[in-house]
């Protein structure tokens, strides 16, 4: 028993809310009294908000060269203009 | 255009590049005009134009998107919430129309992260690039077991969701051992 509430998969399902509400309640209930448990759920929470950052982090970057692009190459040159013009106005 | 009509896989890297190369074209001169007018400049047109874009990502990655607007108007909206956010001046705001007015920001967005999590992430990318790239795949573009097998080259997802794990409890020795102290995680 004890074991299945340290089930990384089970976890998970808990941080995704895909428990149903009587697991949930046990689960929380066990969550109470059992600090490896506690410990597991924080670890996770915090492996996924890691992840969520570098997710992030990524796709900024992923970003930043098309931007990058864009604002570069020559073959753009009318849409820098049309940008740069924005800002003139209201200098 | 409803937002169901999406063309493009974002999911898939290749499509991703190409929709987001489109929609900088399409969608980056509006929020220059919106940022421009009110005064901003062309770096905070570029930091509210991107952050946009990957707000928009992920609320279409995890299906979020329950706004009946069209991509570009999405991201407009978006954007605008995040001038409206970054305003000191409540006298500027933008105004909001009804659809725009019930698109939620994540409210992790704008934590500012501490040295200590960007070691700590840091040190991940070094100790277990392949595992971070795998749970990112998980994790935060929202890929099935199976696309993520034809990813990262497993044989199947059963294959995938064993290294998952693995990753996860490899990935948790490190956090636990960076983590200040046992507190630190228990507070």
């Amino acid at each position: 028993m004890k074991t299945s509430w340290n089930d990384t998969p089970h976890i998970e399902r808990y941080l995704n809310n895909e428990l149903s509400e009587e697991e949930k309640i046990l689960f929380e209930a066990q969550l109470v009294f059992d600090r490896h448990l506690k410990l597991n759920v924080r670890l996770l929470k915090r492996i996924h908000s890691l992840i969520k950052l570098y997710g992030r982090k990524k796709m900024k970057a992923e970003i930043e060269k098309i931007h990058h692009k864009l604002f570069q190459s020559p073959e753009h040159l009318i849409f820098q203009q049309r940008i740069q013009q924005l800002f003139k106005n209201y200098d | 255009m409803i937002i169901e009509e999406i063309a493009f896989d974002l999911k898939d890297l290749k499509q991703r590049e190409e929709a987001f190369e489109q929609l900088y074209e399409e969608v980056f001169p509006v929020i220059a005009d919106i940022v421009s007018r009110q005064g901003g400049s062309f770096q905070d047109a570029k930091d509210i134009f991107q952050d946009a874009l990957i707000i928009f990502y992920e609320k279409n990655v995890s299906g979020a998107l329950n706004v009946r607007l069209s991509e570009e108007a999405y991201i407009v909206g978006i954007a605008k919430h995040l001038w409206n956010k970054k305003l000191k001046s409540k006298y500027k705001l933008l105004s909001l129309d009804s659809f725009e007015k019930k698109i939620l920001l994540p409210e992790d967005y704008f934590e500012v992260e501490t040295s200590k999590t960007n070691r700590l992430l840091h040190l991940l990318e070094v100790a277990g690039k392949k595992c971070v790239e795998l749970l990112r795949s998980i994790y935060y573009d929202k890929l099935s077991l199976n696309e993520v097998s034809q990813i990262h080259g497993f044989s199947n997802a059963h294959s995938a969701s064993v290294q998952k794990y693995k990753c996860i409890e490899k990935i948790k020795v490190i956090v636990e051992q960076k983590s200040l102290s046992y507190e630190d995680l228990m507070e």
